[in-house]
């Protein structure tokens, strides 16, 4: 009895020991990351002229006594202003409108941790006294004192080769009174055009989408930017929508563009957009920054009804807001000169369009490896990982493909672990499920790819999970929110768009990410596989507000840094419809959205992404045969350039049917197989001899009818009409397209 | 130590847990998710139909639509009725505006509309529900009065009820049909030459149990709480539409009712869907202590035989089998995107398009049906011409887009079955979840096997008859007045089969075993297991065959039920001189248990053979087993604690009672706990937040 005694005393200290072992090596983290590194902006290049004046080559800028300015471009004449020229001729306007017409920011702020309130510069500021201007070699200096209010804003304005560049200066933001700032907008009426223009916004709304001005439509545009913290504690979501994946906007007045790039505080930014519907007069289109993010929770107070208190973040932004704003010469009008810029932008910044890439009408897979499927053992229920896609099939489905002609084929291996496809934990380490064929069934896999030329990425995510590998408790290692919960995110019942409670999932803290991608780099370069997919890394960016707080400024940099590392280590890295950062470290982008929103306030789906990316990053479409309509997937790949996505697995749907992957509902491989031949025919015909280029343009020809053209001189024109069109002499099938080769 | 842990977690967890793939599964397009229900479970499914176009009011008048409620396409024509701004708008299909209808000429004065909420249009006339003017125009194609239907001067209509005529159809035989709302006997119907006729396809109040207990609650309740209480009043229609063979198509908007929420009536009013089914949402929702349910303001009936029906509570379109009403597809929603709504008012059909009419943003939203929309109309026209045989490739190739969709499966199950294909129809039948069709073609399927097997079975009938002939003659040379010793574990079997004698042999003999009856109720619990999950397709009542419940909450509720009758008995008995010891009541309880078990099994293994004609024998069997047992325990118990038959029933009864009231304590126990833990959990949290503050 006494030696089980100190036995069980034992088991109880180790277990203890080790517990807290656990628990402290989570606190604190020991990562080091050069910041500096991962916002590279154009340099400043200006002289002054006179005072609140200054200029370069192409440039000029002149500021007013009371903040508003107006920027020259020299080689075409157009002047674009702060504020409305016209703004003191319109008697109309009034109250909150006239303040924000006439303001350069527009802040909103808690007073004493309780009410929201919001503040103009032009009412709070510049009608007080309390803007100074000074002019020196760093640029001018607009410092805004709102005198009621205690706070103090500088924004610096320089220009440089491309345009002008306006910054908040966020470490010298002085608050003085108990208000603290939680939203900034910049320049709200910059650009705004009015009744009498014409043209459009471009918005980086999925795809791209443009807002006509004065189309009359009421409500407003309004997308966070990367879509930062998604739909993280959120119980009611109703809506589907595309995500913001470019921090850019533009807007195209009476043939003149001006482009502007969110180059500082993306990751926090919120893009506006609003019609002349809204205040009767100005079509306008700005961000919105977030200084300190605030939400709000509901508790009971003495007298038992709830009161809503404010939760506010300790840590304001750390990096400076800044927008640069270009205008653009015009070519080959509106949106097509704003994604040639930007595409050169994105050169001249970070290593993206070093490589070219020539493999964009290659096939890409999706293959389902396993999924955890119940199966009934005498009455006892049993959770199996059952194989929908073993390797063998694997290699059996290319067979099938390289045999009838197909190419270049790539795969995205989901579910390769003995999880399957939910994110249970974490990875550690590259251990391919023994129901799919383990490890040498793999290595088996990757000899066969790499004798007929496949390229096998199997994907992993380091961001969800449901179980942590870190420590005892899988809460400990989530991310939190701003009232220190931690960040869950949901699965919706499609009827009524509210949150499936038992069914969820949480975000890893960034630091364990990096550590866990760290360490799953070790273990994955054994492989001598050299491709990699990522679902969530380069698509999706979150703040974490335990502990130690990170911005998603700091979260953005450390992912970036997990990319670089991989890029690094010799490995072509596929990502999910990747956010700007992610870009330059992408090889291949898969499932990128075809679509915008098609918010009602939008006009048209323009296919901005893909005009950027084509010629250096490869893409795809979502999956074909998940879209309602597949001849039109198909058309739309070959309007933008896109390779064709198809979701597989080897077992029939049924197998998994009653296991909650009612979203699967098409994946059964040899239904499709036929048609997977001919499409890929089909779209590597249509764009022969553009591999490797860059679009130029892109345009809407006729009602239904789109074209594409290439830096080569290649035109392709699509026809979604049920009925053949007549164009310039070509003669355009119905639901088909027309090549028209080198006839700039 | 934590192998096993994980694996008990994993298997509860397992059960809790849906597929969640987040963001690696690929998403449709559209704005808007597309489900479906099968057998009320909720699954995705790719979109039917998509919006082409969205039109706004001030695109058809410059002055834009206000609250429109009603559009009809007919001709090549569509009629918008303008309600707010007092007037018909008549575009042709491009939405060119070609007329305005404001007022209609009545004996020599221009008579002006008044808020028109109803529409129908067909060869000879435009028939306008013109509200607030209490009246029905009939206008001819040139817009000028046919005839006009007024309030009935009839005895039959309640002459103190207002009449608000809100939608109106006619049907081919020139029958006039109006909605009006407060009247509860159904839609007015009129004779062709405008006069009144009588009331048709009122909404019934069915008399159920449930309706008859709530009236005898009803009694008792005081005035503030009955208006709180449904009201059992027959529901007025919402919207109505009628084809080409004069079926009416209705549905229901006012009410919380979730079944019948849309009907197909006949020409004799009687609805020829499926009653007790819920036609709209399953989820149950409730916002501020009212219940959220789906509001069907209009429904269309379109050419290729789909039923379409809006709700104008989430926005969402259902599509329905017009010969069945089947649930196609539920698409749409509410937002602010292109295809979403605000308030949907109205639906129209017309050739293969739809369009929907959206009373907040003031729009006509124009629906085509996508590619995979098409193969399921096309396939469903054959399948609804019986043309089964015909319609099987076409449903492959929408099981190809759609492995969710329960109809395919049942569609190329009754091809298949027409083939003679059976077993492979039983395939498909199973997959659809069909019992019906599985169960015809499995009986099918057995003759064949039975016929070309009937050789062999009489031969093993033959072969069984001798062994038990041969085996009788054996015994009955042994000496039958030998008092037989059984082993421990023999007394259940004796008891099965001798109750009488069984029970006081082991009453006498003292042979009762801790060890035996443990195991034995087991082997029951696990039998009842057994049953709720491998019981076959045909007769397993939970969806797929999976317990809906956790598997060891179900088994600790039932060893819970088990042990509590067994410790209540023994309390009951022993206050009424039962010579009972807790032991031995469970003991001979647990004996009791055997028939039920082997009834179990049986019926496990018989639920493979059977077919669904044969369910009465299964269930008979069931019963069977079931009162054995019964009737043994009342035996056992009472040779037990030495009671009459009399005593031992009033014992069992008491016994039920005092199982009743513990149940009742320990849900109230329950429940008081759940809410002292909640409060105490949402002080702590609270108490955190303010820390950090």
């Amino acid at each position: 009895m006494q030696i089980g005694k100190t036995f069980f005393h034992g088991l109880a200290v180790i277990f203890l020991a080790s517990s807290l072992i656990a628990t402290t090596s989570c606190a604190g983290s020991d990562i080091v990351i050069d910041e500096s590194r991962s916002d590279i902006k154009l340099e400043s290049q200006f002289s002054v002229v006179a005072d609140r004046q200054i200029e370069n080559d192409c440039f000029g800028l002149s500021v007013e006594e009371n903040g508003a300015f107006s920027l020259l471009d020299k080689s075409t004449g157009q002047s674009w202003s702060s504020n409305p020229v016209d703004r003191n001729q319109n008697d109309n306007i009034k109250g909150i409108h006239k303040m924000r017409m006439n303001s350069q920011l527009t802040v909103d702020y808690i007073v004493d941790g309780k009410n929201t309130k919001t503040a103009t510069s032009y009412a709070s500021s510049t009608n007080k006294d309390g803007v100074s201007v000074s002019t020196s070699a760093d640029g001018i200096l607009v410092h805004y004192n709102f005198v009621d209010e205690k706070f103090e804003i500088p924004v610096l304005y320089t220009l440089n080769s491309c345009g002008l560049r306006a910054e908040i200066l966020n470490d010298r933001i002085v608050e003085s009174g108990n208000n603290q700032i939680t939203e900034i907008a910049l320049l709200p009426y910059f650009a705004a055009s009015g009744l009498n223009d014409q043209g459009y916004f471009l918005v980086p709304d999925g795809s791209g989408a443009l807002i006509e001005f004065n189309n009359g439509k009421s409500g407003n545009y309004q997308q966070k930017i990367y879509n930062t913290n998604g739909l993280m504690n959120v119980k009611t979501n109703k809506t589907k929508v595309e995500n913001a994946l470019l921090p850019v906007f533009g807007t195209y007045c009476n043939n003149h563009s001006l482009f502007a790039v969110i180059d500082g505080g993306a990751g926090s930014s919120k893009l506006y957009g609003f019609t002349s519907s809204e205040n009767g007069y100005y079509n306008r289109i700005y961000p919105q920054f977030t200084y300190r993010q605030s939400s709000v929770v509901s508790m009971l107070s003495k007298t038992w009804s709830p009161v809503e208190i404010s939760f506010v973040s300790s840590l304001a932004a750390q990096e400076n807001f800044s927008v640069l704003y270009c205008p653009l010469q015009n070519e080959y009008g509106g949106y097509s000169d704003m994604a040639n810029f930007y595409r050169d932008y994105l050169s001249k910044t970070t290593t993206f369009g070093d490589a070219v890439s020539e493999r964009e009408s290659a096939l890409t897979l999706d293959f389902y490896g396993g999924a955890l499927v119940e199966r009934n053992f005498c009455g006892f229920p049993v959770t199996v990982n059952t194989a929908l896609t073993s390797f063998q099939d694997a290699e059996d489905i290319c067979q099938n493909l390289i045999d009838d002609g197909v190419k270049d084929i790539r795969i995205r291996y989901l579910g390769i672990t003995s999880s399957g496809l939910e994110n249970k934990s974490v990875p550690d380490g590259f251990k391919p499920a023994s129901a799919l064929g383990g490890k040498k069934g793999f290595q088996r896999l990757m000899d066969f790819a790499g004798e007929k030329g496949v390229e096998i990425f199997p994907d992993c995510d380091f961001i969800f999970y449901q179980n942590s590998t870190f420590s005892l408790l899988s809460k400990m290692d989530a991310a939190r929110d701003v009232s220190k919960n931690a960040g869950i995110f949901y699965e919706y019942n499609p009827s009524n768009g509210v949150a499936e409670t038992s069914d969820y999932v949480y975000a890893l803290k960034p630091s364990k990410v990096f550590r866990a991608a760290s360490d799953y780099l070790d273990s994955y370069k054994k492989q001598n596989n050299p491709y990699i997919s990522f679902s969530t890394l380069g698509s999706f960016l979150y703040a974490d507000y335990s502990e130690e707080i990170y911005l998603p400024h700091r979260t953005k940099s450390i992912f970036k840094e997990i990319l670089r590392s991989y890029q690094g280590e010799g490995f072509s890295v596929m990502n999910q419809a990747p956010n700007a950062y992610a870009l330059e470290y992408t090889s291949v982008a898969v499932n990128s959205p075809l679509n915008s929103s098609c918010f009602d306030i939008e006009d048209q789906t323009v296919p901005f992404y893909q005009m950027v990316l084509h010629g250096s990053v490869a893409y795809t479409t979502p999956a074909v045969n998940m879209s309602c309509d597949n001849k039109e997937t198909v058309l739309k790949a070959i309007e933008t350039g896109s390779g064709l996505l198809y979701s597989l697995s080897k077992a029939d749907y049924s197998v998994i049917k009653n296991d909650g992957y009612d979203d699967l509902y098409c994946i059964t491989a040899e239904n499709w197989l036929e048609e997977i031949k001919n499409n890929y025919q089909k779209v590597k015909a249509a764009t022969a001899g553009t591999e490797g280029q860059k679009i130029v343009s892109h345009k809407k020809a006729a009602e239904g009818v789109f074209c594409t053209q290439y830096e080569n001189g290649i035109s392709i024109w699509v026809n979604y009409n049920a009925h053949d069109v007549e164009l310039d002499g070509m003669k355009i099938p119905a639901l088909d397209c027309y090549v028209n080769g080198g006839a700039g | 130590m934590k192998k096993p842990i994980r694996w008990l977690c994993a298997v509860l967890t397992a059960l809790m847990s849906l597929g969640c793939c987040n963001i690696t599964a690929a998403a449709d397009e559209l704005p808007y998710g597309t489900y479906t229900y099968v057998d009320g479970e909720i699954k995705n499914s790719p979109a039917m139909i998509r919006s082409e176009a969205v039109i706004a009011g001030t695109a058809l008048s410059d002055t834009g639509l206000k609250t429109p409620q009603d559009i009809y396409v007919f001709d090549d024509t569509i009629y918008i009725a303008d309600t707010d701004n007092n007037r018909i708008l008549v575009c042709d299909m491009s939405f060119q505006p070609l007329h305005i209808i404001e007022t209609v000429e009545l004996e020599g004065t221009a008579s002006a509309l008044s808020s028109p909420k109803g529409l129908f249009v067909d060869q000879e006339y435009v028939c306008i529900a013109d509200t607030s003017n209490a009246r029905v125009l009939i206008l001819d194609h040139n817009f000028q009065v046919a005839k006009i239907l007024w309030k009935p001067k009839d005895s039959l209509y309640d002459q103190n009820r207002e009449f608000r005529p809100q939608k109106v159809i006619r049907d081919s035989n020139g029958y006039f049909y109006v909605i009006s709302s407060g009247t509860y006997e159904g839609a007015v119907l009129y004779n062709p030459d405008g006069s009144f006729n009588s009331f048709f396809g009122g909404n019934k109040t069915t008399v159920t149990l449930k309706v008859l207990v709530e009236s005898m609650w009803r009694k008792f309740m005081n005035k503030v709480q009955l208006s709180k209480v449904e009201q059992v009043i027959p529901q007025e229609y919402g919207g109505f539409d009628i084809d080409s063979n004069n079926f009416i198509f209705t549905c229901t908007s006012n009410t919380t009712a979730m079944t019948d929420q849309v009907k197909k009536l006949n020409p004799l009013g009687n609805n020829v869907w499926k009653t007790g089914v819920n036609y709209g949402d399953t989820v149950v929702e409730y916002s501020s202590k009212s219940k959220v349910v789906s509001r069907f303001v209009d429904v269309a009936v379109s050419s290729n035989g789909i039923v379409t029906a809006v709700d104008s509570e989430r926005g969402h379109i259902f599509q329905y089998s017009a010969v069945d009403g089947r649930i196609l597809a539920v698409s749409g929603n509410s937002g602010m995107q292109q295809g979403t709504f605000g308030t949907p008012a109205a639906v129209a059909a017309y050739e293969d398009k739809l369009y929907v009419l959206d009373s907040a943003k003031a729009s006509v939203t124009v629906y085509s049906y996508t590619e995979y929309g098409s193969m399921v109309c096309r396939a469903l026209e054959l399948y609804n011409d019986g043309k089964y045989d015909e319609s099987i490739e076409l449903w492959q190739d929408v099981l190809k887009r759609n492995g969710n969709m329960q109809l395919a499966y049942c569609g190329i199950g009754k091809g298949l079955l027409g083939k003679g294909e059976y077993r492979q129809a039983m395939q498909y039948f199973k997959t659809g979840m069909d019992k019906e069709g599985y169960s015809e073609a499995y009986a099918l399927q057995r003759k064949i096997v039975l016929r070309k097997n009937a050789g062999w079975l009489f031969l093993l009938a033959a072969v069984l008859v001798a062994v038990f002939l041969i085996r009788g003659v054996l015994i009955r040379k042994k000496d039958s007045a030998e008092i037989r010793h059984y082993k421990n574990w023999q007394y259940p079997f004796h008891i099965m089969l001798h109750p009488g004698e069984g029970y006081k042999d082991l009453h006498w003999t003292g042979q009762e075993s801790l060890l035996v009856a443990t195991v034995i109720f087991l082997i029951w619990l696990f039998s009842n297991l057994l049953r709720k999950q491998t019981t076959a397709f045909l007769f397993n009542d939970e969806y797929a065959g999976r317990l809906s419940v956790n598997i060891w909450t179900y088994l600790l509720v039932l060893t819970a039920l088990a042990l509590s009758f067994v410790v209540i008995n023994w309390a009951i008995c022993t206050l009424f001189e039962g010579k009972g010891t807790l032991k031995r009541v469970y003991i001979y309880s647990a004996y009791s248990l055997v028939p039920i078990s082997i009834g179990n099994f049986l019926y496990v293994v018989l639920s493979y053979v059977f077919s669904l004609q044969e369910a009465a024998f299964l269930s008979l069997l069931s019963m069977v087993f079931t009162l054995w047992t019964v009737l043994l325990l009342l035996r056992g118990l009472s040779i037990l604690h030495e009671y009459s038959l009399r005593q031992v029933v009033l014992s069992v009864l008491s016994t039920a009672l005092g199982m009743a009231i513990v149940v009742f304590l320990v849900l109230l126990l329950v429940s008081l706990f759940n809410k002292v833990a909640s409060f105490v959990v949402s002080i702590v949290n609270e108490s955190i937040l303010h820390a950090q503050r």
